[in-house]
């Protein structure tokens, strides 16, 4: 991988007494994309408008290619934040739009339709140039709003949950074109959500965030397999909590009748059945630990039943490396 | 249907007196129970033309009420801004403070307002006029531009900013040309207050700055249905002028009035 090129570095929020994010963290190689995941309102849209430079920090910098941003009013920094909504600027057309941070700057207007519809050709949207804004669907604006960001050629660009207001079946067409044009481009992201699959879909790397702070920083598979507190394996992996320091992953637990052949078991009640991908899954609920599991089963069970969710081993215990950083 | 039959009872609301202005200014001798008048004549209209100090009037008519007008688009804007989207202490106090000189009535504060502007030079004076002008009409166009500051959000201006446009740039591509449609109001509303201001033109004027309400008003004591028919039509005739002139110079100065060929 190249080197770093975005450094963010002990980078805190406050608003008066209530503090949102601290001494975050993060480095960034040239056209990586970090997926920042975590629950809604923890203030990952936050921390994107301080790295957007939309807020101050309270504490903190942002370099890039070892160059501070932190004095650096948003419109002079080589960042583009694309939000939640489209925000298309409803007088303009869609190819206006698109140009739009061309147009204050030294570009010739044909030179600058050129590149506008060349940008509309990537977007399959060649047929819309003089459409407005509401003459298109969901999608179609998000697009707009993507090759606007994308045509600054931004050193970094921050996506705040953008496909949040499309519906299921678009979301999941949109994000996997949207990830394979960001790499053809090369460009360098934050990409946030709440959504775990969006973000292990999205992310080279994936920040886990909550709690004011950054939890855990890696590949998905690497935090999926070894999570480093309680918290990250309660909100990332799937399994079933002990305590503080233990967690059973799903893969590892089964079902029995009764509880002698078992290492550890509990007590469980079949909350609910559903498909998936061609097999059936049940979320069950250990009430003696008050945890819920979901796990894949080929046997039969009904709603209501009650059985023994346990393991063999124990090394089939995960211990995490470092105590709940909560 | 609906929308037809609104269209044709506005045309009939608008059309009907415009019309019946222009025959009565024309009438010589109009009978109560004639559908038109008996006799024709043109005296009403050289009785008005007549008047010698018409044109000064209209002249000075315009120059403060255009002055009133970009006095007022500055302090509107500036404010409605502020009230829309930012938050501050003192919000809502600062708020009600700026609605009330229509709430009170303007003479009252015009009294207080021409011992300061006795004090600084400018009572008798056409620049008095202009400030006292803006008593009635500020909190009108402050109250139009917040609404319509509110209801364009700040959002556009963050994402224009984070686009690297600059807060002037955004102004000119982003929020002006969504508020057109308010400036134009504003415009409109604000010309014909100023225009109609007879006291406080008189009061602080001193009889010196004569607009055409200082002269239009004294016909009023007339019985003369055609003057004073002849009269109105000029004076709703200034507004539509400078609203035209106002489409003109908007159109010119819109970064987004036509697509990209």
């Amino acid at each position: 991988m190249g080197k770093d090129l975005i450094c963010i570095e002990h980078l805190s929020k406050s608003f008066k007494e209530n503090t949102i994010f601290e001494n975050i963290h993060l480095k960034i190689e040239e056209g990586e994309i970090v997926a920042l995941v975590g629950p809604s309102g923890v203030g990952k849209s936050t921390l994107l408008r301080v790295i957007a430079g939309l807020e101050d920090p309270t504490k903190g910098d942002i370099l890039i290619n070892n160059k501070s941003f932190k004095f650096i009013p948003a419109n002079k920094r080589p960042i583009t934040m694309m939000f939640q909504q489209p925000l298309l600027f409803p007088h303009m057309t869609v190819l206006q739009n698109i140009v739009y941070s061309l147009s204050f700057q030294k570009v010739k207007k044909k030179e600058m339709i050129e590149k506008g519809r060349e940008y509309l050709r990537l977007m399959q949207l060649t047929d819309y140039e003089n459409r407005y804004p509401h003459e298109l669907s969901g999608g179609q604006q998000q697009r707009v709003s993507l090759a606007r960001a994308i045509i600054t050629n931004p050193k970094l660009l921050l996506l705040d949950e953008p496909f949040s207001s499309l519906d299921n079946e678009l979301r999941v067409k949109v994000r996997e074109w949207v990830r394979q044009l960001l790499k053809d481009k090369g460009i360098t992201a934050i990409f946030v959500t709440h959504d775990i699959e969006e973000a292990m879909v999205m992310g080279d790397r994936i920040a886990i965030f909550n709690h004011k702070r950054i939890q855990q920083i890696g590949k998905s598979m690497q935090i999926y397999e070894n999570p480093q507190n309680s918290y990250v394996a309660q909100f990332y992996c799937d399994g079933i909590l002990l305590n503080e320091r233990e967690f059973v992953f799903s893969n590892r637990l089964v079902i029995g009748e009764s509880v002698d052949t078992f290492y550890k078991c509990w007590k469980a009640n079949v909350k609910s059945q559903f498909k998936k991908h061609g097999h059936t899954f049940f979320k069950l609920y250990l009430p003696t630990i008050h945890e819920q599991v979901v796990l894949r089963l080929d046997k039969n069970l009904s709603i209501g039943q009650e059985v023994f969710v346990g393991i063999h081993n124990p090394s089939d215990i995960y211990s995490f490396p470092v105590g709940d950083t909560k | 249907m609906v929308k037809k039959f609104v269209l044709v009872l506005l045309s009939i609301l608008i059309l009907i007196p415009v019309l019946l202005l222009i025959v009565q200014s024309l009438s010589k001798r109009w009978n109560y129970g004639h559908l038109l008048p008996k006799e024709w004549s043109l005296r009403a209209w050289d009785v008005l033309l007549s008047e010698q100090r018409l044109t000064e009037a209209i002249g000075w008519s315009y120059l403060i009420g255009i002055l009133v007008i970009i006095l007022n688009i500055f302090i509107g804007v500036l404010a409605g801004k502020a009230l829309a989207h930012e938050n501050f202490k003192g919000k809502s106090m600062i708020e009600t403070m700026l609605i009330l000189p229509i709430i009170i009535p303007s003479l009252a504060v015009a009294m207080g307002v021409h011992f300061t502007m006795i004090r600084w030079g400018i009572a008798d004076h056409w620049l008095g006029v202009v400030v006292v002008h803006l008593i009635p009409t500020v909190p009108y166009s402050i109250k139009m531009f917040r609404n319509a500051f509110d209801q364009i959000g700040l959002k556009q201006e963050e994402q224009a900013n984070s686009l690297g446009a600059s807060k002037l740039y955004i102004f000119y591509s982003i929020y002006f040309p969504q508020l057109i449609q308010t400036i134009r109001a504003v415009v409109f509303l604000i010309f014909v207050i100023s225009l109609s201001q007879y006291a406080l033109t008189a009061i602080i004027g001193g009889g010196n700055v004569l607009t055409l309400a200082m002269i239009y008003f004294p016909y009023f004591s007339t019985v003369d249905d055609a003057v004073m028919s002849s009269f109105s039509l000029l004076f709703a005739t200034l507004p539509v002028i400078l609203f035209l002139l106002c489409e003109f110079v908007l159109r010119l100065m819109n970064p987004y009035k036509r697509k990209f060929r």
